[in-house]
């Protein structure tokens, strides 16, 4: 019996913990994103060991950094007097703590890179002395397993060809390759010798000598040839940098007759299914060609059509606004057309009309029937009115005599001028419309037939797609085929893997070869050759940092420069703009200039030796290595947050402003209540059974239901009270004292407890009613007094929406409101997960501690409805 | 001694009563009848409590009840004030206060294409120490003519102490001299040779020989150091807003000429009475006219538009009037609202049931794990699983939003799902995921209450229930159905109503988490998917496009009621009617 709980209690605790881990797991992942270093949004860890509490330093107690000290200089400089910030006097106390500040930011720097330099050496030296060959070993073990996975897909491939009747003979390639790789160490060891003299050679030779297959030909007129110029000695090792070449030459050749002969014995074995299979690829590659083109086609189309587009809305511009009016004129003008149609001389003007009548009449109508079908002209009314003008034009051009004799009669003569000037304004159109319909027409066309064949043209791919797929999966082979195509890679990398690595650049170069999938069947996942490119990662972390170095310290040398200019003539220069600004003060222009144009490329390098160091640092099993590397990243972090410019928001006054609402509104909300529940305790009187069933009721009601009407509340009361407002601590406050109602409960339950006798002794004595509850039972109370204190003030602090409403200026938020707008979706600290976290870990540690010391009460509370959640 | 107090007692209550009254004039005077109505029956009431000894218990609750009157009573019934009016943006103010801006906003005067236009120096009045003092003339020139303006007398302010206008009338010098009102100021001129009318003017003195120095003059490189009084000081406080009259012309400074000089201005609008015969009355109304084109303002839509040449009416301002229903009808006719709204009322009610019906499960099952008498570290277990319910919840939902659901940077997208190859969840962009979410951040919140009140509720179940139920042999499963759950069921439901109520209305979860989205398709008010009621409000009220404070209310309404529903419900449960008796 006892054995069985026993063993329950193990499964209850184990499951208690796991759930626990799950719950608080959020909670401790805060904790450690806010002590973390690196940018954790970004980072690939969900934790980092890499710890500092800047990002608390930075909140509570902010401190400027260097951009931020030039800024204020140059603020400072520009106005100085009675309507700023300075007076003179101050001002100069302030320009001197600016520059003692940037002074002492560049000190700091410069012996931070001090240091830095000098745990780069340690660490180089700390490296060659101890460690060196536990790396080599290391890395060879990871050649080992490599080794192992290619090995295993050798002998697969290799079964494959034995059961296919392939005889494959690779003793010979594989001698070349070991031979190959064996003089490549001997000839790398010897151009070590010129690592030294001559560095750019020597890394140009290094990067040929380790690539394969070793190209030499543009090395040999790049390098060798100038190379042998400068040094006759080196001829000797160029000559068999050459012969090495031949060498990846005779090796290539062998690997392609295997691959040859291999592909013969397939093609002969699988024949038919290789001939169906290209079958196919070639009918997607055709399709895919065509579909290619017809892309195209319809693109040109397609613009074409949108220029005749913009062409067409131009001339239905000019169109359509008549449309109504000739259709009026036409109506009137239509009667003559029983009137004597007889010829005479016509007026130039008249003439003149007639040419162009004629012109419509002939274009218009064919335009129309080009474009009636097409929907953007029927939706535009263009078809209509085209229809219209035509019908109207050719009446015009049959009748036109008629109309001329009659034009200046009164029935007429209105509309007569009304076609008139219709017709001179389409004159400019008259020739083009036609021809421009044709063309619309024709390119619509083509397009519906573009559209048409990709549509069939696509079904076919896919059709296509579908077959190959199942030809594919239907032959069980078909992988072992595919591979087979690689077996003389697999061969090169197999003798490759089995090679050991002697030193550090043999096994950068490994890890370069390997990534670069030249056996395409091993694809190496990515942190797996870390190790091997241990070495030169460092040294490109420490070329990098000797460049942002290098610039950094050019920046800071001008700075001071300027700085000292400055400080030599500083009483005048604040003296310039005394009263006004009249003159900008190049030297602190100058200041911002060098920090703008030289900082960024400084921090791009400095950065990059950073991630290379801490990413090492991370990965590294050296113990003293990995201290030194974290060291690096360490200072490289403090120097990148003294210099980087950054987004500043007043936390601190958040904090405070928070603090000052939920503080004030809670004294006085306890104050209010603590006397307005005595009567309910002690009295009888009537309404009090309504009272305390409208105070219940009111708590149902959130205060954010009159969220609108607070609002409107404030808005009224702002305009004659300014500090009891819109944007106003003193408003908010206001607000929170709606939540009297809370509470009441409590204190009419801790006013029950306390016995009557004590008051009916003191009324014996003397005392009135309010005298007994003021010297008698509020002293009693204050334990609870302090209790409600303490948890209004934790629901005030709490308090998110009516804050947020009420509160607009960045000022004047309050912590809750602050720390929403430091987090809003796309705001600057969306990403600054460090700085996020901390913020909320300040607000929400000293709630937790409150919470859990008056868990009891504000359960009892909450059991009994009355305290707000 | 006592008959001090007493006086001293008395007199506050006399001040007190006076301020009241006061305050009840003025607000009623202001046009807040609903505040000022609230507040004079207060006072009446509380002046019934001061001096009627039945109302001796009430005195006690007077400060309370002030803010009850003020803080409950008075927004319940400004918003169902506000749901029956169009209050919102484009309808921000009352209709006289529209009028007032046609009348004085800059935005609405004119400057006449043909007007004169002014340049101006200001000379200024130094004092002993040559500071200058807000003692100023304004020296005008048209032309060859000068003219000289004092300080404006005439000043008006809006409530924010900002200046709205100033008047002041200009003279024109004549001989070097005039007179204005009492003081007859003379022209001192620098002694150059230039021509009498050319020759610079350095200072003004008056007969008593009360100086004003030349002091400033917009583009003046000799006098540009003293811009900064110019401007910080002189005109912001006077010269702003400030209008010079001239026989009938009117003068301010040009928006046309970047405030460069002063030029004629006038108003667009101004009122006038028209009469109206409304059967046998007479009716007399005030209408705005526009000046330029001599027509009446319309009048329509609870908004006043202008009427251009062509005949176009053009918005100019708008302003607070009832629409009676029209809010609340919306909801039901109007389909671009009443589809969403529809969405949302059901998912306020599901949210709120399953946040309760989710905490509670799991709530149920830690409380029973850890309601056992031997089992060790219960109080830790405890106290580390109350945390959650222990972090402020807007910390934990911004926590939750921007480390887990962030659909890019997210822990759970980047870590629980990337390191099994799940493709990323749109926890912000899929309404489905977007609930979920919702959901795991109440569930994560409020479980920790639902286990602590179990856990009290299952402590009060006498152990002697079981011991007699398990000597009849019932099983464990038979004791959990038939004991455990009926008794704390009683004691627990009055609790699950009260956490329905207030996830109805847990607007921050929602806001902070999801902002209420993805927003709904085809909606034109800003309603989204995971948006309750009450965080629909909000964003009609206050979030991005526009305000629109008439449509809130009415929600607020509808919610109001539903949560009454929920209290009188709650109320039955636990009992409430009969506990006040007490």
């Amino acid at each position: 019996m006892a054995r069985i709980v026993k063993k329950n209690y193990i499964l209850r605790h184990i499951i208690l913990i796991i759930i626990t881990i799950l719950v608080l797991f959020p909670l401790v992942w805060v904790v450690a994103t806010s002590i973390r270093r690196d940018n954790a949004a970004f980072s690939p860890k969900l934790f980092s060991s890499r710890v500092t509490l800047r990002n608390y330093q930075e909140l509570l107690f902010p401190q400027q950094n260097v951009p931020e000290v030039i800024k204020d200089f140059s603020d400072l400089s520009s106005y100085i007097g009675d309507y700023s910030d300075y007076t003179y006097e101050k001002a100069l106390k302030k320009s001197d703590e600016l520059s003692s500040d940037l002074r002492k930011y560049v000190t700091d720097s410069t012996n931070a890179f001090i240091d830095i330099e000098k745990i780069y050496t340690d660490i180089f030296d700390n490296f060659n002395k101890n460690y060196i060959n536990e790396l080599i070993s290391d890395v060879n073990v990871i050649r080992t397993k490599d080794s192992d996975i290619i090995a295993q897909d050798y002998t697969k491939i290799n079964s494959f060809f034995e059961q296919n009747g392939i005889k494959t003979d690779t003793g010979n390639l594989e001698k070349l390759i070991s031979d190959f790789l064996s003089k490549r160490s001997e000839i790398f060891s010897e151009l070590k010798n010129y690592e030294q003299s001559f560095p750019e050679y020597y890394s140009e030779t290094r990067d040929v000598l380790f690539s394969f297959p070793l190209k030499t030909t543009v090395w040999k007129i790049r390098v060798y040839n100038k190379w042998k110029r400068e040094e006759p000695n080196a001829d000797v090792l160029g000559q068999k940098v050459l012969e090495m070449g031949d060498l990846s030459k005779e090796i290539e050749n062998e690997m392609n007759s295997l691959d040859e002969f291999i592909s013969q014995g397939i093609s002969e074995k699988y024949a038919q299914f290789l001939d169906n299979k290209s079958t196919v690829e070639n009918v997607i590659e055709t399709v895919n060609n065509k579909i290619t083109e017809t892309n195209k086609t319809k693109e040109a189309l397609n613009k074409n059509l949108s220029d005749l587009n913009n062409k067409f809305s131009a001339i239905s511009d000019i169109y359509i606004p008549q449309k109504e009016r000739v259709i009026s004129a036409y109506n009137i003008i239509k009667k003559l057309s029983n009137e004597d149609n007889q010829i005479f001389k016509l007026d130039p003007d008249d003439e003149n009309i007639y040419q162009i009548l004629s012109v419509l009449s002939k274009e218009l109508k064919p335009a129309y029937d080009n474009i009636q079908s097409i929907d953007i002209f029927i939706n535009n009314g263009l078809a209509d009115t085209l229809k219209i003008y035509s019908e109207t034009f050719e009446y015009m051009y049959d009748n036109f005599y008629a109309i001329i004799k009659n034009k200046e009669k009164d029935e007429f003569a209105s509309s007569y001028q009304a076609l008139d000037s219709v017709i001179l304004k389409l004159e400019i159109t008259a020739n083009d419309i036609n021809l421009l319909s044709e063309q619309y027409v024709d390119v619509y066309e083509k397009i519906a037939k573009a559209d048409k064949d990709t549509e069939s043209l696509e079904e076919s791919l896919k059709n296509a797609q579908s077959e190959l797929q199942n030809m594919v999966s239907e032959n069980s082979d078909y992988e072992n085929i595919q591979e087979s195509e690689n077996f003389s890679k697999l061969v090169f990398v197999k003798s490759f893997t089995e090679n050991p690595i002697n030193n550090v650049d043999e096994a950068y170069y490994y890890s370069l070869f390997m990534s670069s999938k030249y056996y395409s069947g091993f694809s190496p996942e990515l942190k797996r050759y870390f190790l091997m490119e241990w070495y030169y990662d460092l040294v490109e972390s420490k070329a990098k940092y000797d460049s942002g170095r290098q610039k950094m310290e050019t920046l800071m040398g001008n700075l001071i420069n300027e700085l000292d200019k400055y400080e030599a003539n500083k009483d005048d220069l604040l003296k310039l703009n005394l009263g006004t600004n009249v003159a900008a003060i190049t030297i602190i222009e100058n200041m911002e200039d060098l920090y703008d144009k030289n900082y960024n490329s400084a921090k791009a390098d400095l950065a990059r030796a950073s991630r290379i160091v801490s990413d090492m640092s991370d990965n590294t099993k050296y113990g003293s290595l990995k201290r030194d590397l974290r060291k690096i990243d360490k200072d490289l972090y403090n120097f990148d947050e003294n210099w980087t410019k950054k987004i500043r928001k007043p936390f601190v006054r958040w904090i405070l402003n928070s603090l000052i609402i939920a503080i004030v509104s809670s004294v006085i909300t306890v104050f209010i209540t603590s006397i307005a529940a005595y009567p309910f305790s002690r009295m009888r009187f009537r309404g009090r059974k309504q009272g305390l069933l409208f105070l219940m009721l009111i708590q149902m009601f959130p205060a954010i239901m009159y969220m609108v009407a607070m609002y409107g509340l404030l808005k009224f009361i702002g305009t004659y009270v300014p500090f009891i407002g819109l944007d106003k601590l003193g408003g908010i406050i206001f607000i929170y004292l709606g939540g009297i109602a809370y509470n009441m409960w409590l204190f009419k339950g801790y006013y029950d407890t306390i016995p009557d006798t004590l008051e009916e002794a003191a009324m014996i004595d003397g005392a009135t009613r309010f005298q007994t509850f003021w010297m008698i039972v509020f002293p009693l109370s204050l334990p609870i007094i302090a209790v409600v204190i303490i948890l209004s003030f934790m629901s005030n602090f709490n308090e998110f929406v009516l804050a947020r409403i009420i509160l607009q200026s960045e000022q004047n938020f309050t912590y809750a409101v602050g720390l929403q707008q430091f987090s809003n979706a796309n705001g600057p600290f969306e990403t600054e997960w460090g700085l996020f976290t901390a913020a909320a870990l300040i607000g929400a540690v000293p709630m937790v501690i409150l919470f859990l010391s008056m868990q009891d009460w504000i359960v009892g509370g909450m059991t009994q409805g009355s305290v707000k959640g | 001694m006592k008959g001090l107090t007493k006086f001293l007692i008395w007199s506050v209550i006399g001040l007190i009563n006076a301020a009241l009254i006061w305050a009840v004039f003025t607000i009623f005077s202001l046009g807040n009848y609903g505040m000022g109505t609230i507040i004079a029956i207060f006072v009446i009431a509380a002046d019934w409590a001061v001096f009627s000894p039945k109302g001796y218990p009430y005195r006690y609750t007077l400060p309370a009840l002030f803010f009850v009157f003020l803080l409950t009573i008075y927004p319940m019934y400004y918003t169902f004030k506000t749901a029956f009016t169009n209050y919102g943006t484009g309808n921000l103010f009352s209709r006289e206060e529209a009028i007032n801006t046609l009348l004085n906003d800059p935005s609405y005067f004119y400057e006449p294409e043909d007007g004169d236009i002014l340049n101006f120096k200001v000379f200024v009045k130094y004092d002993d120490n040559f500071k200058p003092t807000e003692d100023f003339l304004i020296l005008l020139k048209n032309g060859n003519d000068y003219y000289l303006t004092e300080k404006p007398e005439i000043l008006k302010y809006n409530s924010k102490g900002q200046l709205t206008n100033a008047e002041s009338r200009m003279y024109k010098i004549e001989n070097d001299t005039v007179t204005i009102n009492t003081n007859t100021y003379s022209v001192m001129r620098s002694e150059t040779k230039m021509s009498e009318s050319q020759a610079l003017i350095v200072s003004i003195e008056d007969q008593n020989g009360k100086r004003y120095s030349y002091f400033y003059g917009i583009g003046d490189p000799t006098v540009a150091s003293n811009s900064a009084y110019y401007n910080s000081v002189l005109r912001e406080k006077y010269i702003k807003a400030l209008e010079i009259n001239y026989q009938a012309k009117k003068f301010r400074l040009s928006s046309r000429n970047i405030y460069r000089n002063f030029s004629e201005t006038y108003r667009v609008y101004d009122i006038s009475v028209k009469s109206e015969s409304k059967g046998e009355r007479k009716i007399y109304k005030t209408v705005v006219v526009n000046k330029l084109t001599n027509r009446e303002v319309v009048e329509n839509d609870s908004a006043f538009y202008d009427i251009d040449t062509n005949g176009n009416l053009k918005r100019l301002v708008g302003y607070i009037d009832n629409v009676g229903f029209s809010q609340f009808d919306k909801i039901i006719n109007d389909p671009k609202i009443s589809g969403p709204f529809l969405k949302i009322f059901i998912w306020t009610f599901l949210y709120a049931l399953l946040s309760v019906i989710f905490t509670f499960i799991i709530g149920l099952v830690l409380a029973l794990v850890l309601n056992d008498k031997n089992l060790k570290g219960k109080i830790i277990y405890r106290t580390l699983l109350i945390i959650p319910w222990a972090v402020p919840a807007f910390i934990s939902a911004l926590v939750w939003k921007n480390g887990f659901f962030n659909e890019t940077y997210g822990i759970i997208n980047k870590f629980f799902l990337g390191t099994f190859g799940i493709a990323p969840i749109k926890w912000m962009n899929d309404p489905f995921w977007a609930k979920v979410a919702v959901l795991i951040l109440n569930t994560w919140l409020g479980f920790p209450y639902m286990m602590t009140v179990t856990l009290g509720a299952l402590q009060s179940i006498p152990d002697e229930l079981y011991e007699a139920s398990s000597i009849d042999g019932a099983s464990p499963w038979r004791q959990f159905s038939k004991i455990t759950m009926p008794l704390l069921m009683i004691a627990v439901s009055p609790l699950l109503v009260m956490s329905f109520a207030f996830n109805f209305n847990n607007f921050t979860n929602i806001y902070l988490l999801t902002g209420g989205g993805p927003a709904i398709p085809g909606a034109n008010t800003p309603a989204g998917s995971t948006d309750i009621l009450i965080s629909y409000t909000y964003k009609l009220a206050f979030d991005g496009r526009g305000q629109d404070f008439g449509f809130a209310s009415a929600i607020s309404i509808i919610i109001f009621i539903i949560v009454s529903g929920i209290s009188y419900v709650n109320f039955k449960i636990s009992g409430a009617f009969e506990e006040v008796n007490r």
